[in-house]
């Protein structure tokens, strides 16, 4: 604010309509390199061939051998441009629409940019265009990259100002290059820059702690498209195809203890409904009112929930996934207010998470939870099947039961039998249109969805309710900060069987073929050409690149926890730790009081630190009041010659003007006193002299 | 203080007549702890200043007319086998002395010179493996005849870089010289003077000297024009920093003979010419007076204010 205000002054002093010199183009041109770059992760790439076509006019324009482009030219591009857009992002209203839209009109402009007025406002746009780039990236790294492309802006804007000056010089000069010496000032100048840009991070804190957060609906969210996780629907090959991704898909902080591997079972999704191939969510589960928030009263099939044992209470920030189902360990009994459970116990947001969110909860590990089968519907549903297909597995499991009777010992049966002949791969074969049949009794080889599908298959085929459950097993645990990071890899399908008298049983059928996976992670479990098909440093055994992966995940769980986290919520938690009582009189005073306090702060460190070059300090002055002293004397008549002494120079002008001798000869002392004795407090004393000398008679 | 300087000038003028600026000059050299060297014509009186230098603090005195067949040994001495004591004994050459006066030094062989040139450097002298030191203050004036070089040895840069002025007394003016004319013997007249700052004082003064300040400003001032000598495209060989703090250290000492706490660009001004025109190489073949145009130039295109 204060940089734009001094800019501003200096605009009116400036002439605005000067012409824009060869440095600061090319500065520009470097600067919308860097700040256009973190857009190309997002925007056609066609807008990057745009650039460096405008960029190649603008400059044949300042060479002067091309013309600014005429009306015609101008609408031209333009249309085409438009037409390109249409082209490849369609016309609906999107973030990303509306980013490109906004990129392109800002390259276009170079090509408008002909005096020093449009150069500042394509720089405010520059500005305004850094901020989107949070938009693309939002973690640490790309806080850093900002802040260095604001120091390049600040950098730009600087030099703008500067360069008249550093011209003259260097026009003076014939025997230099004058681009050289001004690109030489803008290094120069970067540093000052960051410099001042530095200065406004106390200040920046404050308003970041203060500063009203804007609700959801002005939050920026995050593009849709390319994110991978749980989808709402599952079928043979969704999750290994999920599984060699890396990408983070939770962290989780527990209070107290992180329960064992094997009971870190992620309830994203339950499904009921089996097409043939693919399983889903059965209409019921999808029933609005069956949806409970935390602070409701409890009743209905929350009341069913048996809780057993200890309770533990952990916080989860779920990345964007696009879909509104969260993560949910076992029973929860609490969870953040605006969430809601599913009976089927899992959580899903109100919307579709396009940006990162925190909750928490509290869950019973153990729990007993009857509900779901008691009329014919529900019933039903749970025993779902297609109406043909899968014969063999049918028939089997009917025999199966008559020969053990009861649930139990059926599933401990068909355990034995994963067990003994099945093998745990990514690479299954592909099966036809009996899944279920050819996977049971012939190929043998598959993956958690194939476990856990073929399973509740066989159960249901048996007549036991069963449904299918995915989301995530295990996470890893980062002991930098000790908490779990859940990447898509660890995605993971199991089953859930009624058993009368015990309600919902977890059973993961995957654990009787490869344990390790449930107890150890996906990596433990899998052969050395499935461990190929990961993502590559998952598995590294790199001891160095594990620590560093570890620190890096770590910063960036701080500073989601600590920085992108930062909502109203926590703003309210933290203001009213500080203030007791919230209101605005109170809010306005923190400002003014810590941002008073920052403000302050920043000038003492200054001051200290400009105590310690205190002689560059006094050069400073003492530059600035021989500049005076000679725009003073130039009243006399009298200018300095190279090489002339000040002294010298001063008692010329005293011949000039005998009747100002006697103040001349004071200034002159005062100035060698304080220039070459190096005597600071002569400095107020001088500026008073020089303030009242005047040449007018 | 101011005194001190003005009855020195006052003492030396006695014998040396309206060469006031020459006499603060050398005085300025011999405070800096610098040695000095007079370009100048036959009878110019470089031998009477050098003489009355010596007189007015009280210092001893040593002549040396350099010739071409002249060795180390006859300027640093020589050791004799003592027959009696049945060893060597060390005799010591002129140059053991506090000022000693050089006299045409180009006429004798580089061997020689550069035996001077390294006792007065070192201020010590080694012979056969002893070290004698000079004694203290050591003040050397030497003398060359810039006119006549048939048969000389023309001093090397890094033998000039150690004097640390180069001067020409020059002729007086009408007024002074027909005093002169009307003067009596300077023989007699050197011999009367007073010895007006004993050692003991010199040494205290010198003491002061070190504590005038150079500011920064000046420090870059020096230095601009230092570089310049460096840059500039008539100069083959800029200054070294040897020459660089040789200018810091005279201005010092001018600055405070001038009651002055700190040094102006005046005083480096003034200087400039003495204590860097003979350590200036001028691109071609320019005579002598081309080093004073040079320092002209130099003072006349480098900044003294940095804006």
């Amino acid at each position: 604010m204060i940089l734009l205000n001094k800019s501003l002054k200096a605009e009116k002093v400036m002439a605005i309509s000067s012409p824009i010199l060869r440095s600061s183009l090319v500065w520009l041109f470097v600067v919308q390199i860097f700040i256009l770059a973190p857009h190309f992760f997002n925007v056609p790439a066609w807008i990057a061939v745009v650039w460096v076509g405008v960029v190649f006019w603008r400059w044949k324009v300042f060479q002067g051998a091309w013309n600014y482009p005429n009306k015609l030219r101008k609408t031209l591009v333009v249309l085409m441009c438009s037409a390109g857009l249409v082209a490849s992002l369609g016309v609906n209203v999107s973030l990303v629409n509306m980013v490109s839209l906004l990129l392109v009109a800002f390259i276009l402009k170079l090509l408008e940019m002909k005096n020093r007025k449009d150069f500042v406002l394509l720089v405010y746009i520059a500005f305004f265009i850094l901020a989107t780039q949070f938009i693309v990236f939002s973690n640490i790294l790309s806080a850093f990259y900002g802040f260095f492309c604001l120091a390049l802006l600040c950098t730009l804007l600087m030099q703008l100002y500067q360069s008249p000056v550093s011209y003259k010089n260097t026009s003076s000069h014939k025997n230099k290059l004058p681009h050289k010496n001004t690109l030489k000032n803008l290094w120069a100048s970067l540093t000052p820059s960051i410099f001042i840009l530095l200065q406004a991070i106390p200040f920046m804190f404050v308003l970041f702690v203060v500063m009203p957060r804007l609700g959801s609906f002005w939050a920026v969210p995050t593009p849709q498209h390319s994110k991978t996780g749980m989808s709402d629907s599952m079928s043979p090959g969704d999750i290994s195809e999920l599984i060699k991704s890396d990408e983070l898909a939770f962290r989780v902080t527990f209070n107290g203890d992180i329960p064992a591997n094997e009971k870190l079972y992620w309830r994203s999704l339950v499904f009921s409904h089996f097409g043939g191939r693919r399983w889903s969510q059965a209409p019921q589960q999808l029933a609005r009112q069956d949806f409970k928030t935390s602070n409701q009263p409890i009743s209905g099939w929350r009341e069913k929930i048996e809780y057993l044992g200890d309770k533990t209470t952990y916080n989860i920030i779920a990345e964007a996934s696009g879909q509104p189902w969260l993560y949910v360990l076992a029973a929860p009994e609490t969870w953040s207010n605006d969430l809601l459970l599913g009976s089927d116990l899992h959580l899903q947001a109100t919307a579709p998470v396009t940006q990162r969110i925190s909750y928490t909860l509290t869950s019973a590990l153990n729990y007993r939870f009857e509900e779901g089968v008691q009329n014919a519907i529900e019933l039903n549903q749970n025993l779902q099947l297609p109406i043909t297909g899968n014969p063999e597995t049918r028939r089997i499991a009917g025999e199966w039961f008559a020969e053990t009777g009861n649930a139990e010992k059926l599933i401990e049966k068909l355990f034995h039998y994963y067990h003994n002949n099945f093998s745990y791969t990514l690479r299954p074969p592909s099966l036809g249109d009996d899944s279920v049949d050819e996977f049971l009794w012939q190929s043998r080889q598959g993956f958690c969805e194939h476990f856990s599908s073929s399973f509740v298959f066989f159960m249901r085929a048996a007549g036991i309710p069963a449904r299918v459950v995915v989301g995530y097993q295990g996470g890893e645990l980062n002991t930098v900060e000790n908490y779990l990071a859940i990447r898509q890899r660890d995605a993971h399908a199991w089953a859930e069987v009624w058993i009368n008298h015990r309600g919902w049983v977890l059973y993961d059928p995957t654990s009787a073929v490869a344990p390790e996976r449930i107890r150890r992670g996906i990596a433990e479990s899998l052969n050395a050409t499935d461990q190929k098909l990961l993502s590559q440093h998952f598995g590294s055994s790199l001891q160095l690149v594990m620590l560093m992966r570890d620190q890096w995940d770590a910063l960036n769980f701080q500073w989601v926890r600590w920085v992108m986290n930062y909502d109203s919520t926590l703003q309210t938690a933290l203001l009213s730790k500080f203030l007791h009582d919230v209101n605005p009189l109170r809010i306005a005073l923190l400002v003014l009081g810590a941002g008073g306090i920052s403000v302050m702060l920043t000038f003492a460190v200054l001051f200290f630190c400009s105590r310690r070059k205190k002689i560059s300090a006094l050069e400073r002055s003492a530059q600035s009041v021989y500049q005076q002293l000679c725009k003073k004397l130039k009243g006399c008549g009298v200018a300095p010659v190279t090489g002339e002494c000040p002294r010298h120079f001063v008692l010329r002008a005293a011949t000039v003007r005998p009747d100002l001798a006697p103040l001349l000869n004071q200034i002159i002392d005062l100035y060698e006193q304080m220039v070459y004795a190096e005597n600071v407090s002569v400095l107020m004393d001088l500026k008073r002299k020089l303030a009242n000398f005047s040449s007018k008679k | 203080m101011r005194k001190f300087v003005e009855t020195l000038v006052d003492e030396i003028s006695r014998v040396l007549l309206g060469k006031e600026d020459k006499i603060k000059l050398a005085l300025t050299c011999l405070l800096a702890d610098g040695h000095l060297l007079i370009e100048d014509l036959p009878g110019m009186g470089k031998t009477t200043l050098s003489h009355a230098l010596a007189k007015v603090f009280g210092l001893t005195y040593n002549r040396v007319q350099f010739t071409s067949d002249m060795l180390p040994a006859d300027i640093l001495g020589i050791s004799i086998f003592d027959a009696q004591q049945q060893q060597f004994t060390f005799h010591q050459g002129p140059i053991f002395t506090q000022v000693l006066l050089a006299d045409e030094i180009n006429r004798t062989t580089p061997k020689t010179q550069s035996a001077l040139l390294e006792a007065m450097e070192e201020r010590q002298v080694t012979c056969e493996g002893k070290t004698y030191i000079l004694p203290q203050p050591f003040f050397v004036i030497a003398t060359q005849n810039p006119l006549s070089q048939m048969g000389t040895f023309p001093l090397p840069e890094s033998q000039l870089d150690r004097f640390l002025m180069r001067i020409s007394i020059g002729y007086p003016d009408a007024e002074t010289e027909k005093i002169l004319f009307k003067g009596g013997d300077t023989r007699e007249q050197l011999a009367q003077l007073r010895v007006c700052l004993p050692i003991e004082e010199l040494v205290e003064l010198k003491r002061h000297i070190q504590q005038i300040k150079v500011s920064e400003s000046l420090v870059d001032y020096v230095h601009r024009l230092v570089n310049f000598t460096r840059t500039s495209d008539d100069i083959l060989v800029g200054l070294s920093p040897r020459g660089a703090m040789a200018l810091i250290k005279a201005a010092k000492t001018w600055a405070f003979m001038h009651e002055r706490a700190y040094v102006v660009p005046e005083d480096v001004q003034y200087l400039f010419s003495a204590v860097v025109a003979h350590r200036l190489i001028p691109k071609g073949s320019a005579p002598v007076f081309a080093q004073e145009n040079l320092v002209k130039k130099i003072l006349s295109s480098v900044a003294v204010v940095n804006s």
